[in-house]
């Protein structure tokens, strides 16, 4: 019997975001998520419990970041924000529906 | 906290005078009595917030200009609720908006992800009870309206 082992490591990347995701501050996330993305990342979670305002623009960078990672082989999950109104608003968009969605980063990486 | 029932703000069409808009509603809320909950702030927070990013980025293009916002709590009298209206004058290029079209939720793209454009429309049209846009030129202008007792739903669940 011949056996072989490799390792395989997979590195997923825990962006976590305080206060407010908006048009005014989205910038920096786009930012910091292009260097992630450019040094190879493919896999991310991005930690949104202590994100207490979310608007269009803030959306659409977790949208761009999913798209790049889909089409590198990669997938984003999100943590749900711990704000009972900014969950409001990613059921009212469906976000809930194209991002698998965790209540911790713990169950995020888990089940990556 | 001295209540504040109308405020008259003009600011420079940028995306640094939206912090600063939401901030003016953030504070005239939290001073409306009866109390506003913190999810009816947020939506209306939101809704004005994406109103004026439409403002910024589509009616002058990023390029600057003039932004002015009226933001007023009204009490509740004779039989209508308490509401919260804004009202903007822009003087930037006028979309065409088919507010019914902006009520549905945009389509995905061809990977079956959801469009990055065209939320911020839907969010403002489900998160207010009237939405009008008339525009220019020589002037554009939007009104919000929503009121305050809680009765709004947004559909999500």
């Amino acid at each position: 019997m011949e056996l072989e082992t490799r390792e395989h490591v997979l590195t997923i990347h825990v962006v976590t975001a305080h206060g407010r995701l908006d048009a005014f501050s989205v910038p920096e996330l786009r930012e910091r998520l292009l260097a992630l993305s450019t040094q190879g990342g493919r896999h991310f979670v991005v930690d949104l419990s202590g994100v207490d305002f979310l608007d269009s623009a803030g959306m659409a960078a977790l949208v761009s970041l999913l798209k790049h990672a889909r089409q590198v082989g990669g997938d984003v999950h999100l943590v749900w924000p711990a704000s009972d109104a900014a969950r409001r608003i990613l059921h009212l968009t469906r976000f809930d529906r194209v991002f698998k969605m965790h209540d911790n980063v713990d169950e995020a990486l888990d089940l990556f | 906290m001295k209540r504040r029932r109308e405020q008259h703000l003009e600011l420079p069409a940028t995306t640094a005078s939206l912090r600063e808009l939401q901030q003016a509603v953030e504070r005239m809320l939290a001073t409306a009595a009866p109390p506003v909950d913190e999810r009816t702030s947020y939506e209306i927070t939101l809704a004005v917030q994406e109103m004026a990013a439409n403002i910024v980025e589509h009616a002058y293009g990023g390029s600057g200009g003039l932004l002015r916002v009226w933001i007023r709590l009204l009490p509740a009298r004779f039989g209508r609720p308490a509401r919260f209206i804004a009202e903007t004058e822009d003087q930037g290029t006028p979309f065409v908006l088919d507010l019914d079209s902006a009520a549905q939720e945009p389509a995905p793209t061809e990977d079956g992800l959801p469009s990055l454009r065209g939320r911020g429309l839907y969010l403002l049209v489900h998160l207010m009870d009237r939405v009008i846009y008339e525009p220019g030129p020589p002037l554009n202008r939007w009104r919000l309206e929503r009121q305050l007792d809680g009765a709004h739903d947004t559909g999500a669940s």
